[in-house]
């Protein structure tokens, strides 16, 4: 389990590592898990993909899983996403701050584009309810 | 005091996992039907879950990671989608049977028909986990729950010849009127009850945000090694007490208070009073375990924030699948479902079920990129290799012997 | 271009020669500097492989060692193709020079 910074010639398997991983923001809050992984390929001879950013959501989700389940997966995430643009929530590789157990980032969970759902549920359901802002222990 | 409450937790979860709903019913109506012949299921049931339960509670310490997050790492997303969705719809059936387990109990008490109470049972259960502090939970459950200790108690009372139920247990053999597939078809169920993934769920999560560490593994053993076989002998008590009382009559168990009888017989009214509270708190803490886990499993899964010690505004979406499976729990209940019927569904299901997340535990347990020195050594490999055997022979063995046995009628 | 779109698409040589399916990617932090301050992310090469299993868990990269049972069973260490030797991609398909022959890489 790695505690250290991302050093350079570190290698990383990206489904071993990255995909499936748990997302964490800056305050250790769970934000969602890659759903898939962007990358950037430029148009010189010898280039090799770069990472851009790491993908998370329903629509990403729907992407990784493929087949009919993934395509159900992407109506759903259609007739529920709030933008217009049907785009996956990117976590750009810039706030990635660390790769180990978990992914971790140099982000608050409130301006997270991943997190989206759960500021939903939080503000139309959860938030009507009394006591939700009562911390239980 | 952290430390007290944390082997209240191992108890909670043996309670809560142990006695739940599944147990009262497996245990009692085998105990009934095939005498002490099938205590070897028990004690394979309760071994399977202190090696699961220990694997899992070590790799939830040292990752600091829960089960179903692992699962999903571990499996893949599509995989792990199945998977989640076979142990939700297990774990939901588990939850219907334990609110109308919580149910029944109150019955017992006050005669209103059990249909009455699910509503409220349902309410109560998710405004404890909507309000009530955990700690609190564990040890007021946790307390109360020991109150099953009595159907031990009523067993010795009954002065049985134990020359004669030891010698039941060590010679298993299908009583004559009993064919084999059923004989197994218990076996199954029984070794289900014990080896419930709900509680491992519920377990290695709380051990998470609890955040139990390395050196919190002692307690973690201490949990697992006390707490479990605790459980196991509520059972076996369970079993006996029906073996000594209605295996000689021929007559079967298929009600709660049946399961209560051997008790009352013993012990009379105080015998009676305190099985029921213990009734009452075991499912009471078996509901908000499943309740619990519906919303960890899932929440697990998409990597939302979950939890009991953050606020709900912070786990919306987990406390929302919490709400929502309460409500489909009770609406389930109130048609009048068989809760018994339910109940040993939800136990043969989860023994077929176990596979599928025992086996990424295993694995994990198995990296040291993980998990460092603390991975299973060769003993506990050994052992925890060959319960995956077990579990997938089980797995592959239960629909077949379902449908041959009509699901052990 | 996604992961998704790589993962699980069947590899073959110029020579029509069926390698496997994508199982995984190597990265390496060798690239330009980031906003971040640190080097980027490239991908490398390409996990070939027959069965998926063991590299999801982890067996075929050598990080998981035990229980005994489960490594005899999948531990299949995959082909590792370089990027560079790629020579076209489609949509699940990819076609790679022959030439990342090489006796057992990393």
């Amino acid at each position: 389990m790695s505690t250290e910074p991302v050093g350079v010639g570190r290698q990383v398997w990206a489904v071993l590592e990255l995909l499936d991983r748990q997302l964490v923001d800056r305050d250790g809050r769970l934000v969602g898990k890659v759903d898939d992984v962007e990358f950037e390929l430029d148009d010189e001879p010898d280039a090799l993909p770069r990472v851009t950013a790491l993908l998370a959501g329903l629509g990403a989700l729907a992407n990784h899983i493929g087949g009919d389940t993934g395509a159900a997966l992407a109506a759903a995430e259609r007739r529920l996403a709030a933008r217009r643009d049907h785009q996956p929530s990117r976590v750009d590789i810039a706030i990635v701050r660390d790769i180990g157990s978990a992914i971790e980032l140099d982000a608050d969970g409130e301006n997270l584009d991943t997190n989206r759902g759960e500021r939903w549920v939080r503000d139309v359901i959860i938030d009507k309810i009394p006591g939700a802002g009562h911390v239980a222990e | 005091m952290k430390k007290v409450f944390g082997v209240t937790l191992g108890i909670l979860t043996a309670m809560g996992g142990f006695v739940d709903i599944g147990d009262l019913v497996a245990n009692s109506e085998t105990g009934a039907r095939f005498g002490m012949s099938l205590a070897w299921a028990v004690l394979l049931g309760v071994v399977g879950i202190i090696v699961y339960a220990e694997m899992a509670g070590r790799v939830a310490s040292v990752t600091k990671r829960a089960t179903f997050d692992l699962v999903r790492e571990r499996l893949g997303a599509r995989a792990g989608l199945a998977n989640l969705g076979a142990s939700f719809f297990i774990t939901m059936l588990t939850l219907i049977a334990e609110v109308a387990g919580v149910a029944l109990a109150v019955q017992l008490v006050v005669d209103v028909n059990y249909l009455l109470w699910i509503p409220l049972v349902g309410f109560a259960v998710w405004m404890v986990i909507w309000r009530v502090r955990f700690t609190t939970l564990e040890t007021v459950f946790g307390l109360m729950g020991l109150a099953i200790i009595v159907v031990v108690v009523a067993v010795v009372q009954l002065h049985p010849s134990w020359s004669q139920l030891w010698h039941h247990a060590s010679h298993p053999s299908v009583p004559s009127g009993e064919g084999h597939p059923t004989y197994f078809y218990y076996a199954i169920a029984l070794f289900g009850a014990a080896m419930t993934p709900y509680e491992v769920f519920f377990f290695s999560s709380g051990a998470v945000e609890e955040k139990w560490t390395r050196s919190d593994l002692v307690l973690n053993r201490a949990n697992v090694y006390l707490g479990f076989p605790l459980g196991g002998v509520l059972s076996l008590g369970l079993m006996a007490g029906a073996a000594i009382v209605f295996h000689p009559l021929g007559v079967g168990v298929d009600n709660l208070s049946q399961v209560a009888l051997p008790t009352s017989i013993a012990l009379g009214k105080v015998g009676l009073a305190f099985v029921i509270v213990g009734f009452f708190a075991c499912t009471v803490g078996a509901a908000l375990e499943t309740a619990l886990s519906c919303g960890y499993t899932v929440s697990q899964y998409f990597g939302w924030q979950w939890g009991k010690l953050v606020k709900p505004r912070d786990a919306a979406r987990f406390h929302l699948v919490v709400l929502v499976s309460i409500f489909v729990a009770v609406v389930v209940g109130v048609t009048a479902v068989d809760p018994i019927k339910v109940t040993e569904y939800s136990i043969v299901l989860s023994a077929a079920a176990l596979p599928l997340t025992y086996f990424p535990i295993l694995v994990v347990a198995n990296d040291r990129t993980y998990m460092g020195d603390d991975v299973n050594g060769p003993v506990k490999n050994a052992i925890a290799t060959f319960y995956m055997v077990v579990l997938t022979v089980v797995a592959l063995a239960t629909i077949p012997l379902m449908i041959a046995t009509k699901a052990g009628s | 271009m996604l992961l998704s779109e790589l993962l699980g698409a069947q590899v073959v040589t110029t020579n029509g020669d069926e390698v496997g399916t994508v199982h995984d990617v190597v990265l390496v932090q060798d690239g330009p500097m980031g906003a971040n301050g640190r080097a980027g992310l490239r991908l490398h090469a390409i996990a070939v492989g027959s069965r998926s299993l063991g590299s999801r868990l982890g067996y075929a990269q050598g990080t998981v060692e035990g229980p005994w049972l489960l490594r005899r069973l999948l531990r299949r260490p995959p082909r590792l193709v370089p990027w560079s030797a790629i020579v076209q991609r489609d949509e699940h398909r990819i076609v790679v020079d022959p030439s990342f022959r090489a006796p057992d890489q990393d």
